[in-house]
């Protein structure tokens, strides 16, 4: 086993010691920025050019920026959905400058600021791929807990329960070597075992914003950059003490068929799920700011064996020594105690997990249900420092650890960590962006990573149940403009990979992409990009029969994938009070090498194996229309796949032709508000043929049609919110064998202080 | 049951208001076009989606078994059921599919002959059906030891009926497995 060692962390310490700052006479900046009907803007930052100094504005619209060295600045006031304004403003020792920003609302792209397509911060108008933005807004109007709820919202992600699926790039693989890479404020955060999203790791209450990179990201990003990547970004610090509470409870509505009510008793009560989160972030200085968020969550689930009880912690604090000097530091901690519902008994009795073990289908242990205690521990430090206007450098660090320990079925204690998985990631890269001249970005680094997994449910080349799989990796990306309206982008990254001790896998990404302004606020891109990910280890030496008769596979190779895309973003008006953001896309993505659980009767178990070639082709399209003085609005998309498993001939397994999402929120009167989501899927074409003789009635897939309802009002310092999810009771199976969340009512509640 | 009502009955008259409407309000007309559209869609959501499937009386199966030939050792004998399939199987693993077997509790190790009752099975047709053996603790490791094959094999389970089989398991001579042809 390979030893953690802290070197990743040393420069780390060596630079904040190094910029400590010389403290000198300074003024302040201080003002108040209103939107166009006067109407105070909270949440805008504020920022002086070529700097990290900046601040967000208060409640009341009003900001301060102190401790400013004198000279003349660049003064700059953006938020999404506003343009940007930039003043520039002379700064006197012990002296204090007013500038007034009036901010003009437009549509998202003109202004949205996207960082995970190109490891920096554009604007959306000038990526060339397809980025969807996820803001606290909507996060808020959705209750959402999870990240996992978030996501099914944005058009061309498809949730599979755990499995988040961009573009069709995922089968369903119970969340084990995921397609799709996640980041937290840039840093790659899959499991260190599954190589799976680790869904209730992230900071939900303290999101600013949540990017989804949909196309292969690996010349950026690596291994598990294959489909696509999300981005969670935290905030930053106010300046003024913010404390927020956030409370929710509600039931899950007892399902309507009285056959599968009649398995299980619990299914005849009104289930309860209930949670509170308490967050306060402050600046204790003009340097130093902090946020603390305490989030505790319980539901006795709508399924039999599907309870959770979670509480987690996440902090992060910022220390900025000197103008030009940010550090950041990001902790995360839970505790989780739950049953996993792993399949069902069949379609008469879905509330129920079922058993493989033949003679005990009508009673014993069940086998479609397993129950953990686990704990995720995240420390993720950062430092940039921004050398001139034209060159600034970031080195993080990043460890995130996993517990996984079994509960005796019979005690119902946890057992202990050496009964199950303990795993930790760890690594850390240093990334530069030099802007050589106006109009010409490069951004370069080198990243090393490694994991250290133990589980009791591997064997590993060496004999023993640990995996390490170290990564080290350099990349590169080149932006030009090639004239006022033509913007290019290269980008190649090289990967290491010592598997074991005999094996190494290298891998060479390449990315290209254009965008073309054809118009002042539309443009045409072109995409080029491959992508690729790694087996993970529980793929590759997962050998046990406790739930699934799984055998190893140590000679699993990287899946690979190659992706082309043009698209067009626009936006505009209709009528005179509609704004209107619009993109298309085309997308062509094939794939070499994806690896899929299959039952080898060969060794008479499931083997995760390199099967299958694939094509998947489609087409995306969607539209937010907002009404600017109404606060009304409605977003549409739409993606159509056609998907190909190329070794067989038919379409890929879990895939849906057709995805239609929609929402709409009105502002009804004075502070009340209203809105819905829909969504809808047509049903999967194919479905794993081994996994339905495996489990009963695993085949039983039908679209997906469910409607949300809410309606609430807001104030500046509360909001109380009643949802309806899944107002009409819907069933379906978001993927084999499972019923996908029922009808259930919720009463969610926010106080600001 | 909570669908949406039709849409005409909550559309206001579409002369209704026309003139007093301010026109900051037209964009309210448009969202409730929107929200109208978005309610018919919503609508299709009322064929409920997944049901269980119809709930038949169920049968049963009632056999006999005689066995010839020598039995294999007890130690290796881990499992000796009667197993009545819906389908013709692929492969050792396709005895998994449980929703689609008849399966009965364990025959008897070194008999002669034995017999076995199913009861509770959903009516239907079953295409393949014999006496399996686990010959491993492995969870695939089964493998039928003699089938049932008057009438092709195939048999007809009635609601409230017991269906009677007879066959013979040979040691000596165990059927091919997988069936030929599959």
């Amino acid at each position: 086993m390979r030893r953690i060692t802290l070197s990743c962390l040393i420069p780390v310490v060596a630079f904040l010691v190094a910029a400590l700052p010389a403290t000198a006479q300074t003024g302040r900046i201080a003002g108040r920025i209103t939107d166009a009907l006067g109407a105070p803007l909270p949440g805008v930052n504020v920022v002086l050019k070529g700097t990290l100094v900046g601040t967000a504005s208060e409640p009341d619209g009003s900001y301060v920026i102190e401790r400013i060295e004198p000279g003349t600045w660049i003064l700059a006031a953006s938020a999404v959905g506003y343009r940007t304004i930039e003043h520039q403003v002379t700064v006197t020792a012990g002296g204090e400058t007013r500038r007034d920003f009036e901010l003009a609302e437009v549509i998202l792209s003109q202004s949205e600021v996207i960082v995970t397509a190109s490891r920096r911060a554009q604007l959306a108008l000038d990526v060339p791929a397809s980025v969807a933005v996820l803001t606290p807004r909507d996060l808020e109007r959705r209750n959402v807990i999870s990240l996992d709820d978030a996501l099914r919202y944005i058009p061309g992600v498809h949730m599979q329960e755990n499995q988040v699926n961009v573009r069709g790039s995922s089968g369903f693989v119970y969340n084990v070597g995921s397609r799709v890479l996640t980041l937290l404020d840039g840093m790659p955060i899959l499991s260190p075992d599954t190589d799976g999203v680790p869904f209730d790791a992230l900071p939900v209450a303290q999101i600013e914003r949540i990017e989804v990179l949909k196309g292969p990201g690996s010349a950026l990003y690596g291994s598990g950059a294959l489909g696509g990547v999300v981005n969670v970004i935290t905030r930053r610090f106010p300046d003024r003490p913010e404390t927020q509470v956030r409370a929710y409870a509600g039931v899950w509505d007892p399902v309507r068929y009285e056959i599968w009510r009649r398995a299980w008793d619990g299914a005849d009560e009104y289930r309860p799920f209930t949670g509170v989160s308490v967050s306060h972030s402050r600046r204790f200085s003009s340097e130093l700011g902090a946020w603390l968020n305490v989030s505790w969550r319980q539901d006795a689930g709508y399924l039999n064996y599907s309870s959770i009880r979670m509480l987690s912690g996440h902090a992060k604090v910022g220390w900025d020594p000197s103008a030009s000097v940010r550090t950041t530091l990001l902790l995360g901690y839970l505790t989780r105690e739950k049953d996993n519902f792993l399949f069902w008994n069949g379609a008469r009795d879905v509330l129920n997990p079922g058993s493989l073990a033949i003679g005990q289908s009508d009673g014993g242990t069940p086998g479609g249900s397993n129950d953990v205690f686990g704990q995720q521990m995240s420390f993720l430090p950062s430092v940039t420092h921004v050398v001139s206007s034209r060159f600034v450098y970031t080195v993080k660090g990043r460890l995130f650890g996993t517990v996984i320990r079994p509960i005796n079925d019979i005690t119902g204690d946890a057992e202990p960590a050496s009964k199950g998985t303990l795993g930790l990631r760890y690594g850390g890269e240093v990334q530069a962006n030099w802007s050589p001249r106006r109009g010409r970005e490069a951004t370069f680094g080198v990243t090393r990573d490694a994991l250290a997994t133990r589980s009791t449910f591997y064997v590993t080349e060496d004999g023993d149940n640990t995996g390490g799989q170290p990564e080290t990796a350099g990349f590169a990306q080149w932006e030009e403009n090639f004239s006022s309206t033509v913007r290019s982008t290269a980008g190649l990254r090289y990967d290491r990979y010592d598997v074991d001790e005999t094996q190494v896998v290298q891998r060479l990404s390449p990315k290209l992409g254009l965008t073309w302004r054809v118009a002042k606020a539309t443009t045409v891109r072109l995409a080029y990009g491959h992508g690729f990910r790694v087996p993970s280890l529980a793929e590759r030496f997962t050998d046990n029969r406790d739930f699934f008769p799984i055998v190893r596979n140590p000679t699993l190779r990287p899946e690979r994938s190659i992706a082309y895309e043009t698209g067009l973003r626009t936006s505009g008006t209709v009528g005179s009070a509609w704004a209107v953001e619009f993109d298309a896309a085309a997308f062509w993505n094939d794939y070499w090498d994806l690896i899929e659980p299959r039952l080898e009767t060969r060794v008479r178990a499931f083997q995760f194996v390199n099967l299958t070639r694939a094509r998947i082709r489609g087409l995306e399209a969607s539209a937010d229309f907002r009404h600017e003085a109404g606060g009304h609005l409605v977003r549409l998309g739409y993606t159509w796949l056609d998907s190909d498993d190329l070794s067989v001939g038919e379409a890929l397994a879990f895939r849906s032709r057709h995805q239609f999402t929609g929402s709409i929120d009105v502002r009804v009167y004075g502070p009340w508000e209203a809105g819905a989501d829909l969504r809808l899927m047509s049903a999967a074409e194919r479905v794993d043929t081994d996994f339905a003789r495996f489990v009963p009635d695993a085949d039983l897939l039908v679209p997906v049609r469910v409607v949300d309802f809410r309606v609430g009002f807001r104030t500046g310092k509360m909001n109380l919110a009643f949802l309806v999810q899944n107002a009409f009771d819907y069933y379906y199976a978001e993927r084999p064998a499972y019923l996908a969340a029922t009808r259930r009512f919720t009463l969610q509640t926010r106080f600001d202080f | 049951m909570l669908c949406p009502m039709p849409i005409e009955s909550r559309m206001p008259p579409a002369s209704a208001n026309r003139r007093t409407i301010p026109p900051g309000l037209v964009a309210g007309v448009t969202l409730t076009r929107v929200l109208a559209l978005a309610l018919a869609l919503a609508s299709a959501a009322c064929d409920h989606g997944l049901e269980p499937p119809e709930l038949q009386d169920p049968g049963s199966i009632r056999g006999i078994v005689r066995y010839t030939g020598t039995w294999p050792a007890e130690p290796d004998v881990h499992d000796l059921r009667f197993v009545a399939m819906r389908f013709v199987p692929r492969d050792t693993a396709d005895f998994l599919q449980l929703n689609l077997m008849a399966i009965s509790t364990r025959l008897e190790y070194g008999v002669a002959s034995d017999t076995f009752l199913v009861e509770d099975v959903d009516p239907g047709v079953f295409v393949y059906s014999g006496v399996a053996w686990q010959f491993t603790p492995n969870l695939l490791s089964w493998k039928p030891v003699g089938l049932y094959e008057d009438e092709g094999g195939i048999f007809d389970v009635e609601a409230n009926r017991v269906t009677e089989l007879r066959f013979d398991v040979d040691f000596g001579n165990l059927p091919p497995f997988p069936p030929p042809g599959n």
